[in-house]
């Protein structure tokens, strides 16, 4: 018995060790971005919210973080019109080639990002369109698009086949079938692959870091440099918007997941 | 008919846009990459030869298989009780540390490596709470070098080993271990010769998985580790855009996605890996 | 299984918390009884092929208008396969299908008028039990009033109009099962199409909604096409009964008819509880031959039900006899089961309480049947009809 408490307290141990080193340093930045020096510090030695108002002003920073939400919701939008049809079209497959083509689909979660965008910076070179929002956009297309085709897949194996083909033999066109019935029971997984590539978009630097130019700066590359060249205390205010933006997604995802749950239940 | 042509080839078209995609912007341009890195003037393999035979290029090789292998270690001996904890918690002790442990997939990197960077640094909250306290007179290098790359990589790549593992353990009929015990097994037995070799299939998933993201790693080295010991993701990096040779890039490239590939098939092939995106 | 046994299987799950659910008596008021005629189906060398293994293999077999069809086989025998290729929702690999003499193999499901009830019943389960009815109503473009005409008397039929409101997940299981039935039926379909759907519900529920189903066809006179695995099931609600086995026909007859002529080994063997022995032909009426000389000259394979045998007292004759030993009595309700050791091998027993009497285990027996009984195969396995010397 002195063993098992022994071992129950270690692990009890452990557990709180990981989740202050999860938590750490997220709860740090909101605290530390109010600080009123030239520098940031936990705790705070003053109190101000001028990197908030630099960050709500400066053209520089508004510019970034404009480009940044055009690329996160055309992103969004995209990876979830072509990850739900990628979806729909491997679930009428067999099961190999299902399984085939998803390891395909799954290939850009496992070639580091790197890899993907020097590749990706090095085509766009050639064909002379580097430097805008659309090469961001496609690169991350291509990043988010395997979690939205992961989402609606798993949320059609969720969904009993019989419902569609019920919808046929009442008259329902294939069409119709999916609108009326497969649609309003996958919704949620849809919304979640959308709302995880707008996440993933939105905060994605290595691609942006490649393939944005002069005009074309995201809100992570202009924290980026913040923080590499020139300790711009800015990036505080920033990285607070990311911590409030990231609990409102969590959030959201949880509903939508107890949503899916609900859809499934018959 | 067109609607004959439809129905017979519904499944292609819905996969024609996203495959398409991929194959321009993806898969081509990763293979003319890897066909680049072996287009050199003193024939095709002398970008390899300068990766493998330049003591500065190996040593970042090793710097960065090394941290990578300490990475897994770190997050094994961490991961193992709070997956063992997610693994029997009840559902809101399930909820609750699966959020806390998710955290880092949720947030931008570059927002954790700037909150570490705030508590580790010379001048950061740890130095200064422990020179408060008196414990320690000169602050501890904490940051600008491996230590920092290391916390950073081992907070980051936490769920990546917790999820296997607690799925392995999660498959685990408790009746096995209770019945070690009614066997007359003292608990830290049962845990030797139930738990952790029932288990270990989970442990290596997840440590191939944590190996193979972080290989590739740029950002933590980057902004937490120093300026002299860098990790292959930059040493591509600075090939591109300072030094601009492709083609030395290129190989490089071709070395870590050769490596991650090996790996992952490995894990696929033998340990399931996939099993975390959902697949069956 | 025999009357007696299910009897009392009725008896021991009487006090099942669903029990008290029920709702009895179907005929509700608003629908019209005048009995419409059902439409008939013709099934032509129908065929379905996954790679090499034939799902269904060359099936053909034909409905006649406001009969009662039922598929019965194992998992994997294809019956599913079959019914589902005849809603369309399965293309066949090759063959026909003809709904009123119409060939409807190239039409698509939402074309052909169908109804169907699903294993598990496939409700929307993001509408409530209204508009899962409405569906296919809506889906022909019927204006809102007579929606919900027709709608409320279909609920009505079943008997769940005052659940109109609530959400499929809602429901009870047999609930779910009526409205899976009225959403089949609202659109009044010449032919429905019920694939095991009383697979989820447990036995008492099941043995009332059989009734009910059946009250249904028959006041409706609409064609069905069941699929069970449930050979109980089977028996009770079809006036023929199809047995399909690795994708083939094996033979498709009236209950009895099947089941007292069976044309083969494996149909006799499959439907019920059988024994096989090996007979012989005598200038003066049959012989049991011993095992182990099954090859002797002239001999021909024959099945008995254990319901059939008798136990011979001293004196007594019957047109076959076997003497045994018992190996053992059992009792599991309803009728007492025998199981004796004869020459001929094994052979099954069953006998009214009254007749086992007191027999106990190692006590030697003689069993008669008559010739009327037994139905004997052919050396190619088919079975001979004509069994009298």
């Amino acid at each position: 018995m002195k063993q098992a408490r022994g071992l129950n307290f270690a692990i009890t141990l452990s557990v709180i060790f990981a989740a202050v080193m999860m938590i750490l340093p997220n709860a740090v930045i909101i605290p530390a971005s109010f600080n009123g020096e030239n520098y940031i510090t936990f705790p705070p030695t003053s109190l101000s919210t001028r990197w908030y108002e630099t960050f709500l002003t400066d053209p520089v920073w508004r510019g970034a973080t404009w480009n940044s939400l055009v690329v996160a919701v055309l992103t969004a939008m995209v990876a979830t019109v072509l990850g739900t049809l990628a979806a729909l079209g491997l679930m009428r497959l067999s099961v190999r080639a299902r399984s085939l083509l998803v390891s395909l689909f799954l290939l850009p979660t496992i070639v580091p990002t790197i890899i993907s965008a020097v590749a990706l910076y090095g085509l766009l070179a050639q064909m002379g369109g580097r430097g805008g929002l659309l090469g961001i956009i496609i690169g991350h297309t291509i990043i988010t698009l395997p979690f939205v085709v992961v989402n609606v897949v798993a949320a059609l194996q969720q969904m009993d086949v019989r419902m569609e083909h019920a919808a046929r033999s009442l008259g329902a066109s294939p069409l119709r079938a999916f609108w009326h019935v497969t649609l309003p029971v996958i919704w949620p997984g849809i919304a979640a692959g959308a709302v995880f590539a707008f996440l993933c978009s939105f905060s994605e630097i290595v691609m942006s870091l490649f393939l944005s130019g002069a005009g074309s700066m995201t809100l992570p590359v202009q924290m980026w440099s913040g923080i590499r060249f020139e300790i711009n205390p800015t990036v505080a205010a920033a990285s607070s918007v990311f911590v409030v933006l990231s609990c409102a997604i969590v959030a959201l995802m949880g509903f939508l997941r107890r949503k899916q749950g609900k859809a499934m239940k018959s | 008919m067109a609607s004959g042509f439809l129905r017979r080839h519904s499944a292609s078209l819905m996969l024609a846009p996203a495959m398409l995609l991929l194959a321009v912007f993806f898969l081509w341009p990763v293979l003319d990459l890897v066909r680049g890195s072996f287009a050199h003037p003193d024939g095709s393999l002398g970008q390899y030869e300068r990766v493998f035979s330049r003591p500065a290029y190996v040593l970042v090789l090793q710097r960065t298989f090394l941290i990578s292998g300490l990475t897994v270690l770190i997050c094994a001996v961490i991961a193992y009780p709070v997956a063992y904890r997610l693994a029997t918690a009840s559902t809101t002790g399930k909820l609750v540390i699966l959020a806390v442990i998710l955290i880092p997939f949720w947030t931008n990197l570059l927002v954790l490596c700037y909150g570490w960077l705030i508590i580790l640094s010379p001048t950061g909250t740890l130095n200064k709470a422990l020179t408060g306290i008196g414990l320690i007179d000169n602050p501890l290098p904490l940051s600008g070098n491996m230590a920092g790359v290391l916390i950073g990589m081992v907070q980051t790549m936490l769920p990546y080993m917790v999820l296997p593992v607690a799925a392995n353990m999660a498959r685990i009929d408790p009746r096995i271990p209770q019945a070690a015990r009614s066997l007359g097994a003292p608990p830290l037995q049962v845990f030797l010769r139930t738990w952790l070799p029932l288990t270990m299939s989970g442990v290596i998933a997840g440590g191939l998985l944590v190996f193979i993201m972080s290989i590739g790693f740029f950002i933590i080295p980057a902004i937490l580790g120093g300026t002299k010991d860098i990790f292959i993701a930059q040493l591509i990096e600075m090939n591109i855009n300072k030094v601009l040779n492709w083609g030395f890039a290129a190989a490089l490239s071709t070395v870590v996605l050769v490596t991650t590939l090996v790996l992952y098939g490995v894990g696929v092939r033998w340990f399931g890996v996939d099993a975390l995106w959902g697949r069956q | 299984m025999s009357a007696l046994l299910r009897q009392n299987d009725r008896a021991l799950v009487g006090a099942s918390p669903i029990f008290e659910e029920r709702e009895a008596g179907m005929n509700g008021p608003g629908v019209s009884t005048k009995p419409k005629m059902g439409a008939g189906i013709t099934v032509r060398n129908l065929s379905r092929h996954y790679g090499t293994t034939k799902a269904v293999d060359d099936v053909s077999f034909s409905v006649e208008a406001g009969e009662f069809l039922t598929l019965l086989g194992s998992s994997g025998s294809g019956k599913s396969t079959t019914l589902m290729m005849i809603a369309g929702l399965v293309e066949p690999s090759a063959g026909q299908i003809l709904i009123d003499g119409k060939d409807v193999s190239q039409l698509v499901p939402e074309k052909r008028n169908l109804g169907v009830v699903f294993q598990s019943y496939a409700l929307f389960p993001h509408m409530n039990v209204f508009d899962n009815v409405a569906f296919p109503l809506k889906m022909r473009g019927i204006s809102r009033a007579e929606i919900e005409r027709r709608v409320k008397a279909t609920l009505e039929m079943v008997e769940l109009d005052s659940r109109r409101g609530y959400r499929v997940g809602q429901l009870s299981g047999g609930q779910q099962q009526r409205i899976a039935l009225a959403r089949a039926l609202v659109f009044e379909p010449p032919v429905l199409l019920m694939d095991e759907p009383m697979g989820a519900l447990d036995r008492r529920l099941r043995e009332q909604l059989q009734r009910e189903v059946k009250e249904i066809q028959q006041s409706l006179g609409i064609t069905v096409i069941y699929v069970t695995h449930d050979q109980e099931e089977a028996m009770l609600m079809s006036d023929r009964v199809g047995i399909m086995a690795e994708g083939r026909m094996q033979q498709i007859g009236a209950p009895r008819e099947i089941y007292e002529a069976p044309r083969t080994p494996f149909v006799a063997a499959f439907l019920g509880e059988s024994n096989f022995l090996r007979v012989r032909q005598t200038a003066t009426g049959w012989e049991v031959c011993p095992d182990g000389a099954a090859n002797s000259a002239g001999s021909l394979e024959a099945m008995v039900r254990p319901e059939d045998l008798h136990l011979l007292s001293p004196g007594q004759t019957a047109a076959l006899s076997l003497e045994g030993v018992v190996r053992y009595v059992e009792f599991p309700g309803g009728a007492m089961r025998l199981l004796t050791d004869t020459p001929a091998g094994p052979v099954e027993v069953r006998l009214h309480r009254h007749e086992a009497g007191t027999l106990r285990e190692g006590e030697r027996v003689t069993l008669g049947w008559s010739d009327r009984d037994m139905v004997l195969f052919g050396a190619e396995g088919r079975a001979r009809q004509e069994t009298a010397p």
